[in-house]
């Protein structure tokens, strides 16, 4: 599905990956854990190809793709999707017409046709009615004044319209309160089969109860310093981050 | 050195019909051309034409146009169809058709022996410019619509305004006269074609106490128009007047837009969208006279520079001494798709009271990359996705007009043109 090996990138000069390597089989969840500003994020936009970064070294593939080959939107296309940890607000541009656009832009891309007005106005209502959101979002704009959960919402409705491959969620159970965690991790194993993987980036156990990892793996430094079952999330929230900075200079 | 007048010069010699023209007319053109002549074309070192330059248009052999024909085929699509606006056509500055009006309304040109009630020919607007003395130089068929007081029209008026022809000065001088307590929509559309043509047109208008008028102006000359559009609007007490100007067209357009409000509680809100590209130039200059104290006033310029393209906003609003408790907010926001794109911003307030609330505010920016980046991130192209970011900007200029016939119209004429401007980017 996705191996990343010997990834390094940087912001503005700045190096913040410093040769990541991962794999990702069909049908996993892999959770990412890591102390602030050890280069989650910075991930997870190099996976989608956010023009802010630089990637320095390494590679990257996707479905067979050089992933780091192709355009944003191309990503998308094929199956990528990143939930952002700060969805972008973005007045002027209604959320339905751009969730009818991202689905036709991926359809197209897939030789699939266009969806008609009907069969999307389904489709929308279904997932809305997963995420537990009013259909008044949709006459709304994009994010535009929606509370730090509602956002969180946003995001994943996008997931469950675009259906993708592989799905990258950055902290996405922040700033939600418990009903809306269920609903978000609902939302998300609603998706799990053999075939779509998740990369979930967290900083709580919590979420890690709703949605069972296969892997979860600690960066710290913008290096996974140490990867392991679901037992190694339950020791971070126990023990925090330090011991495993120490066991890595002692090793 | 000042734009040379010789053509100018040479078409005022050689104005078709001159000698028929009513005496006043005749004696109203002389003492204005002298002016004009007097003065010269402005140019950079006059203070409000700094940025936007008349060398090219002195250039062309320009000269006044001949009696029209009286058919009208306007190319590109019509805003209203005859049964859903009162429609008056124009060709070159005059008016073509006698339309039918409903109730309320009347349309004159002034002829024949001096006009009554013609005060607006001598009233001081609220910024004088040599163009409107050139307009008045030339202008040879003075119209004049009115609305009586006491009187909504319901439909639209539809202002269908055509260039044709090549190096002709259009010149139109129409005065609008709304009475106490009335209602007019009024809706202005330019449909230059033909080549090297210039429309430098004078529209005064003048509101009655608690009357409304909404002016919605569409400028949709080609690429071989030039336009000058002087406006001055004069309102009354308890009145309100809704500028709403969309630039989708013209080599260069020159807008200027005096309102003086002279009563208490006189409101006006004035909205723009230009999006010049391709050696397009559009410059708004704007002043809103506080005269009288209550007065309020909004303005909300949105520009949006593709490739080679130019934009210049320049809105003053003027506070005189005894008008407390106005409230004035100005806002000009640009989005600069390119490096060869432009915008040059001067808000200015004068104020001259103390109890005043006065806002202003500019802004040339560029695209928002991290809103490109979500939209890209969705499988969104990127013309795309700049165009959807554009066209929210632009939106937020019209979203809120009511009528969805000119709603509708107007959408679908601006997203062909930011298609336009968007797929020029690289
Ligand atoms: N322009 C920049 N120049 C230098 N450093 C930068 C720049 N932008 C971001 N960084 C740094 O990159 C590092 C990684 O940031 P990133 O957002 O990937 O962290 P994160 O692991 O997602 O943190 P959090 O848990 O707080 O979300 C941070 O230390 C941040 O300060
Ligand atoms: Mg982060």
């Amino acid at each position: 599905m996705l191996t990343i090996k010997n990834l390094h990138a940087s912001v503005d000069d700045t190096p913040i990956l410093k040769g990541i390597d991962l794999a990702l089989e069909p049908g996993k969840v892999h959770a990412i854990m890591g102390p602030n500003g050890s280069g989650k994020s910075t991930l997870a936009g190099v996976l989608a190809g956010n023009p802010r970064y630089e990637v320095t070294d390494g590679s990257i593939e996707f479905l067979g793709h050089d992933l780091l080959d192709m355009s944003t939107e191309d990503r998308a296309r094929a199956g990528l999707f990143l939930a952002f940890q700060y969805p972008v607000e973005i007045p002027g541009v209604n959320n339905a017409y751009l969730l009818k656009a991202a689905l036709n832009a991926k359809r197209t891309y897939n030789g699939e046709p266009e969806l008609d007005a009907f069969e999307f106005l389904s489709k929308i209502k279904a997932s809305m009615k997963i995420m537990e959101m009013s259909e008044d979002f949709l006459k709304r704009d994009v994010n535009a004044g929606f509370s730090g959960g509602e956002k969180k919402r946003n995001e994943v409705l996008q997931m469950q319209m675009l259906e993708p491959k592989l799905a990258v969620l950055d902290e996405t159970d922040s700033g939600l309160d418990i009903d809306a965690l269920k609903v978000v991790a609902e939302g998300v194993n609603r998706l799990r089969d053999e075939e779509r993987s998740f990369l979930v980036i967290t900083h709580y156990q919590r979420l890690l109860d709703h949605i069972i990892p296969d892997h979860v793996h600690v960066l710290a430094g913008g290096r996974i310093v140490k990867s392991g079952t679901r037992e190694l999330a339950l020791e971070l929230e126990a023990r925090g981050y330090d011991w495993i900075s120490s066991e890595a200079v002692a090793s | 050195m000042r734009p040379s007048m010789e053509h100018l010069a040479s078409a005022f010699a050689q104005r078709p019909d001159s000698a028929n023209l009513p005496e006043w007319l005749t004696m109203m053109q002389n003492d204005s051309w002298k002016r004009a002549r007097s003065h010269g074309l402005p140019w950079r070192k006059d203070e409000h034409w700094k940025y936007t330059s008349l060398y090219n248009l002195a250039k062309l052999e320009l000269r006044a146009p001949e009696t029209p024909a009286s058919d009208l085929t306007v190319r590109g699509s019509r805003v209203y169809q005859n049964d859903h606006a009162t429609v008056i056509e124009w060709r070159n500055g005059r008016p073509l058709t006698s339309m039918s009006l409903p109730g309320g309304v009347s349309f004159r040109t002034l002829g024949g022996d001096v006009p009554s009630n013609s005060d607006f020919l001598t009233n001081e607007p609220a910024r004088h410019s040599v163009m409107q003395d050139i307009n008045q130089a030339f202008a040879d068929t003075v119209c004049e619509l009115t609305v009586a007081a006491n009187t909504r029209v319901e439909l639209p008026v539809y202002l269908l305004q055509e260039l044709q022809g090549n190096n002709v000065l259009a010149s139109q001088r129409l005065h609008i006269n709304v009475g106490d307590n009335s209602e007019l929509d009024l809706v202005d559309h330019l449909v230059g074609s033909g080549s090297d043509n210039v429309n430098n047109r004078h529209l005064s208008i003048f509101i009655g106490a608690n009357s409304h008028v909404r002016h919605t102006l569409i400028q949709q000359d080609d690429l071989a128009t030039s336009l000058i559009n002087n406006v001055d609007v004069a309102v009354s007490r308890d009145a309100n007047y809704v500028s709403q100007v969309f630039d989708l067209g013209a080599r260069l357009a020159r807008h200027d837009l005096g309102i003086s409000l002279n009563g208490e509680n006189a409101h006006c809100s004035m909205v723009a969208a230009y999006l010049p590209h391709d050696e397009q130039h559009v410059d708004h200059h704007t002043l809103v006279k506080h005269n009288k104290p209550n007065t309020h006033s909004e303005q909300r310029y949105n520009g949006v520079a593709g490739f080679k393209g130019h934009g210049v906003f320049n809105g003053k609003v003027l506070v005189q001494p005894d008008a407390q408790k106005i409230t004035a907010a100005q806002s000009n926001q640009n989005i600069l798709l390119c490096d060869q794109a432009a915008v040059d911003t001067k808000p200015e307030l004068e104020i001259y009271a103390d109890d005043v609330k006065c806002s202003h505010g500019a802004t040339v920016g560029q695209l928002d990359e991290t809103a490109l980046f979500y939209l890209q991130s969705r499988g969104l192209g990127k013309h795309q996705a700049q165009q959807l970011l554009v066209q929210g900007f632009v939106r937020d200029i019209y979203a809120n007009i009511r009528c969805k016939t000119l709603h509708d119209w107007l959408d679908k004429a601006i997203t062909s043109k930011l298609d336009e401007l968007v797929s020029k980017l690289q």
